[in-house]
């Protein structure tokens, strides 16, 4: 097994870098559409399905984060198709009553015990109807696609994208200064000038 | 000039020389080299416009401004296979990985021979490759700028004694901020964002953006502009009406948009082949757990490609992407989810791409809506099995502890001994989970109106003044990145349309 070759220290300034990039939301006057509509039963039913889906603690999994899912899920429908966004919308409904004609259980969806329920939607996706597989699929992947996009979800898995590109935008620009950078890591030559080591091929090329 | 729906009267309408739909590998190439030649060019664009400054590692933002319908996008077929496309001004080279391969040679040569046009071939392409290559500063990433995920795949290859290719991308000065599909931060990966469209727009060139184009507007039999309504950006319902007057169209949506554009207007009748023929380079993800940190989102994922399987169809590569979309493909949810992703530091995302054997089609279905189909053949199935067999095995040789595989009935692998049963239990197609961000083929280009949809010139064989450029033209898939074939056709296209503007 090869350890990790760390990635090259920086030198150059970070803090140069003004505090509005990498925003979460960007300061350029992008305007996001309006979440999509859903009455209380619907979003109830939704708000169910997704703490079904997001992981239980030791995970964050705070009704704070269980808000952002949902309001991230729902500013993502007003750009899918109308057709796509209304198919996700009655899946909600769908799911809810699955445990009642799958016979698998005597409720809804929402009423049922978070793991129960959980495991239900485990067992669809395996089960053998491939209708409901992809309506769990399609929602297991908007859900935890908004999940995992979740700053503090971000520090529990050790992902901390925005010091690293803040060092990585500092260390182009200082790159592309007029003055010489102080970093190792020097710009790609022009390919015409044959500066660039050959890459490196493998056994049989 | 950059324009927004804001900016649009209740009825605005704009005069041009040519008026070019979309503004990606193809709009943004072919547009930029009309507007440097000295045409009006106007360039209209779906999506929003998003300055590099603008981009960030969140998906929650990006995913909904710069993917077409927030990614929520399926072929139907078996399996389905979602895909993805650009929309944005800069179109899909804002999010794709900046890969920047010529097409191989056998296809080149199988283009000029099927077509009788040698300046399709090898040699002929040469000068547009390079001008090309020359535009969006194709190179090899500096050593430095590599991530480990990269580095393993070449240990790897080397370890099974297959060859690999180290990529060349369209880059300049990357730093390896590795945040290719949702935007590059820093400016270094040349989309035309960043590359082309800056030249169209200091030539004179402008670009509607938030337009969706819903018709073109034919006079006298002959392409004169485009019909179309600006985008609500909080309703997202369609908005002012706009309309560009243009002595000539081009049409660069992509291999779904542009035959659901000209499907419109009955076009493509003599062959028929219009929306057919849609190709696809099918992905299938394999996702190795490390019993060490890679950190695979420190430095340039994409820099490694296995080609050793090449000439069988198969093409291995790694991808390291957010946990945002990561997730998004994850076989499981709750604890066992955060389980996998409690791990994301010692990924390493990799897939296989299999080039097609069969074609599928994009048509107009109920309210106009795309339908693209499009079935996995028992050849490309066997392909798959294969190349996920052999990626597993390899990743497993360099020392991985799990290995998540695109089979919703066998979603993990432990060991050497899971993957003997991947012959076993993957008896059909239905169980492969796969994705796609190439799509081509749907209006393809040929030398004779009866097997084709445009010309060698790009132009419809059954509407003058309407062009094709983008990746609708291929005759066949290309087993590699698109982006640059689409560009150099692209800028064929326009070296030709200035040649017959200059004769007049």
């Amino acid at each position: 097994m090869t350890p990790p070759r760390p990635f090259p220290p920086s030198t150059h300034r970070s803090d140069l870098v003004p505090a509005t990039r990498l925003a979460r939301r960007s300061a350029d006057g992008f305007q996001e559409a309006a979440p999509y509509a859903m009455g209380s039963y619907t979003r109830r039913v939704f708000r169910a399905i997704i703490r079904c889906l997001m992981p239980p603690p030791p995970a964050p999994s705070s009704d704070a984060i269980l808000d952002e899912v949902e309001s991230v899920v729902r500013n993502w429908m007003p750009y899918m198709l109308p057709i796509s966004a209304r198919g996700l919308w009655l899946s909600i409904l769908i799911l809810d009553f699955a445990p009642l004609f799958l016979f698998v259980a005597p409720s809804r969806l929402h009423r049922l015990p978070q793991a129960q329920a959980s495991t239900l939607l485990s067992e669809m996706v395996h089960g053998r109807f491939a209708f409901l597989r992809l309506l769990v699929v399609a929602m297991r992947g908007v859900v935890l696609s908004a999940y995992f996009d979740q700053d503090e979800v971000h520090r529990a898995i050790g992902y901390r994208p925005v010091a690293f590109m803040r060092d990585r935008i500092a260390l182009r620009d200082e790159l592309l200064s007029p003055k010489p950078p102080r970093h190792s890591l020097q710009p790609p030559l022009p390919k015409q000038t044959g500066s660039i080591p050959p890459p490196a091929l493998g056994t049989a090329s | 000039m950059i324009l927004s729906h804001k900016d649009y009267a209740p009825v605005a309408e704009y005069t041009a020389d040519v008026v070019v739909v979309g503004t990606g590998a193809g709009g943004g190439a072919v547009g930029t080299e009309l507007a440097e030649a000295g045409a009006h060019v106007v360039f209209v664009e779906e999506g929003s416009y998003t300055p590099t400054e603008s981009f960030n590692p969140y998906t929650s933002q990006s995913i909904p401004r710069l993917y077409r319908d927030a990614a929520a996008t399926v072929i139907f077929g078996n399996p389905p296979i979602p895909y993805v496309e650009g929309r944005a001004v800069g179109g899909s080279t804002v999010i794709n990985g900046g890969m920047a391969y010529r097409a191989p040679e056998r296809v080149l040569d199988e283009w000029a021979q099927s077509m009788g046009a040698p300046e399709l071939g090898p040699r002929g392409m040469d000068s547009v490759y390079e001008r090309v290559e020359r535009a969006v500063s194709v190179a090899h990433q500096h050593p430095k700028s590599v991530g480990e995920d990269s580095r393993i795949m070449q240990r790897g290859a080397e370890k099974m004694g297959w060859s690999y290719t180290v990529n060349q991308r369209n880059q300049a000065a990357c730093v390896g901020a590795n945040n290719c599909a949702l935007g590059c931060p820093t400016g270094a990966k040349q989309s035309t964002l960043v590359s082309y469209l800056p030249r169209a727009f200091r030539a004179g060139a402008d670009c509607l953006t938030d337009v969706r184009v819903e018709r073109l507007l034919i006079r006298g039999g002959r392409a004169v502009g485009i019909e179309g309504r600006s985008v609500d950006p909080i309703t997202r319902r369609p908005g002012h009406k706009v309309v560009v007057r243009a002595r000539a169209v081009i049409v660069s949506c992509g291999a779904v948009q542009t035959p659901l554009l000209l499907q419109r207007h009955r076009l493509g009748r003599p062959s028929g082949l219009l929306g057919k023929n849609f190709l696809c380079h099918p992905n299938a993800k394999v996702l190795a757990i490390y019993p060490h940190d890679v950190m695979g989102w420190q430095g340039v994922s994409q820099n490694t490609q296995i080609r050793h399987f090449h000439e069988d169809g198969i093409l291995m590569a790694e991808n390291f992407v957010a946990p945002g979309v990561i997730a998004a493909y994850l076989p499981f949810h709750g604890a066992r989810a955060f389980e996998i992703m409690q791990r994301f530091n010692q990924m390493v995302l990799s897939g296989v791409l299999v080039e097609d054997s069969s074609t599928g089609s994009v048509r107009r279905g109920p309210l106009g809506l795309p339908l693209v189909r499009y079935d996995i053949q028992p050849l490309d199935h066997r392909r798959f099995l294969r190349g996920v067999k052999l990626l597993a095995e390899m990743h497993f040789n360099m020392g991985a502890e799990e290995v998540l595989l695109p089979f919703f009935n066998q979603p993990s692998a432990k060991s050497m001994d899971d993957l003997k049963q991947i012959d076993r239990l993957q008896t059909s197609p239905s169980t492969l989970e796969l994705f796609t961000p190439h799509l081509m083929g749907t209006a393809r280009m040929g030398s004779r109106p009866e097997d084709s949809v445009v010309g060698l010139d790009g132009q419809l064989w059954d509407l003058p003044g309407c062009y094709v450029a983008d990746a609708s033209l291929f005759p066949t898939a290309i087993g590699v990145n698109p982006q640059i074939t689409i560009m150099a056709l692209a800028t064929r296209i326009a070296e030709r349309m200035e040649l017959r503007r200059a004769a007049a």
